[in-house]
């Protein structure tokens, strides 16, 4: 079989052309791009992600060419703030199985992360990581892990080190399918750990780009969510849900990628679980849930920092104030 | 010529940077337009391209052609843009009715519907070749599959076009 019986119908197909406004516009997003980046070079931003972030949290809407979130990236690194005390418990559903995978305590603006491991114990997690996608071949690597204190606020010195390092990168293209090796500030390679093929998202950068995962943690954290939730442009609400017995006020993000919802107290206004789901090429989905308690759990501590502890939930010598 | 084009891409030059576009964008949009279905996706994607390329322009290493290398870089906007909207749009509600009457306009529309319901790789493939007049290495370059796999999938969308639109459109098949 050839196509000559197709002939006249491809050849219709080959007739569409781009509306007349296109070129104009695509020349202007260029020449705008262009000035905003040499306006804001800081623009290009990483966020590292806890170990344990398999059920990361991706807002798809940077990969809209045209802004259909307004700035959602600056809207989460503002919301970056000390947090309240509160717990978090992360959840993976496979075959309606609900797993519960990681723990994390807040404790003035201090999180502290546990993986549950398979006999119920935890394991206090430190690595930090950064995602990035190689421009030409499209691969995405996970960089790490950098040395650099656990915590919220470990994100802004992990960004703009891995924007000093993306900016270094140009050198390290990669052309032979083969992962590049970025540097960090010192010139030192950021080891490759492994290949990630999350959802993330990119922003800019010549031969690696750095992969934006805005709101990244499955384990947001509240001043994020709460930050989130006060544009209401994103979301479609739906009020008075029933969540796990409990009435709740149903976010569910609009025009991403991923689904994700958000159910918020009614009267606290506080998030009480969120849940998101990404899909990947195959069609697999993965259900990530985060409960958010604010009982005043209190997080077990790791006896030598150095040295991932096991820890027994509800065993912990210690205890922090 | 293209060099002398390239260069001045590298530098931003407004000039060069609509001359590229204009060269370029009926062909990345019609395939993306083919791809999508949905005609704003279309034109979001192609500006998405352009721009991806001219921050990536300085990689330009010549070794496949510029129109190859930007099919490459669209077909890429498309994958990511497919990983997200799993549903395809249709771009007219109305296909597919079976009293319409059969026009030039259906029956292309035909040809789109039916290379819809080809599974997405084989779907690719054919408007890479087909309509985009790629040769298979080109395909293969910007797919980043190998030709034996180009090569299968354009048979199988063949075929399968060929038995759907001798089913939607027969004088179709049989008058040509």
């Amino acid at each position: 079989m050839n196509t000559n019986n197709l002939k006249p119908e491809i050849e219709m197909l080959k007739q569409e052309s781009a509306p007349e406004h296109l070129k104009a516009q695509i020349v202007q997003a260029i020449l705008d791009e262009n000035k905003s980046k040499k306006m804001n070079k800081l623009k290009v931003l990483g966020l590292g992600l806890p170990a344990i972030a398999l059920g990361i949290i991706a807002f798809g809407a940077a990969m809209a060419p045209k802004t259909a979130l307004a700035d959602p990236i600056s809207q989460v690194r503002n919301a970056f703030e000390a947090a309240q005390n509160y717990h978090m418990t992360t959840y993976q559903i496979e075959g309606g199985q609900r797993k519960r995978v990681s723990e994390s305590w807040v404790e003035n603006g201090e999180r502290t992360t546990y993986t549950v491991n398979e006999d119920g114990t935890l394991t206090q997690l430190d690595d930090l990581f950064i995602v990035v996608q190689d421009n030409v071949n499209g691969q995405m690597i996970k960089l790490a892990p950098v040395e650099i204190a656990k915590g919220e606020k470990a994100h802004t010195e992990i960004r703009e080190t891995a924007v000093v390092g993306i900016k270094l990168a140009p050198a390290q293209i990669s052309t032979d399918g083969q992962p590049p090796a970025p540097k960090n500030i010192q010139g030192k390679p950021f080891k490759v750990v492994e290949d990630n093929s999350l959802n993330v998202k990119i922003v800019e950068g010549s031969a690696i780009e750095l992969i934006i995962m805005p709101f990244v943690d499955a384990e947001m954290n509240i001043e994020s969510l709460q930050k989130l939730l006060e544009d209401k442009s994103l979301w479609d609400i739906e009020s008075n849900q029933t969540i796990n017995g409990r009435l709740a006020n149903r976010y569910k993000l609009k025009e991403t990628y991923m689904d994700f919802t958000v159910y918020v107290d009614p009267k606290t206004k506080l998030p009480i679980l969120t849940r998101q789901i990404l899909t990947d090429d195959k069609g697999k989905s993965t259900t990530t849930e985060v409960e958010y308690e604010y009982d005043g759990s209190i997080p077990p501590v790791v006896a030598e920092k150095a040295k991932p502890a096991l820890i027994a939930p509800g065993k912990a010598v210690e205890t922090k104030k | 010529m293209e060099a002398e084009l390239l260069e001045k891409l590298k530098i931003k030059d407004a000039d060069a940077i609509t001359n590229w576009v204009e060269q370029h964008q009926n062909d990345l949009y019609r395939l993306l337009r083919h791809l999508t279905r949905h005609n704003e996706t279309a034109e979001d994607l192609t500006q998405q391209t352009f721009i991806r390329a001219i921050k990536a322009i300085h990689n330009f290493q010549g070794k496949c052609t510029m129109r190859t290398w930007l099919h490459r870089i669209a077909f890429r906007e498309y994958a990511a843009w497919r990983r997200k909207h799993r549903i395809l749009a249709p771009l007219n509600p109305e296909w597919g009715k079976p009293d319409k009457a059969i026009s030039e306009i259906d029956t292309n529309e035909g040809i789109i519907n039916a290379l819809h319901r080809l599974h997405p790789a084989h779907r690719e493939a054919f408007l890479l070749h087909e309509v985009q007049e790629l040769t298979i290495e080109e395909i293969a370059e910007v797919t980043g599959d190998s030709i034996g796999t180009i090569k299968s999938r354009l048979h199988h969308a063949r075929e399968k076009l060929k038995r759907e639109l001798a089913t939607t459109f027969p004088q179709v098949i049989h008058e040509h």
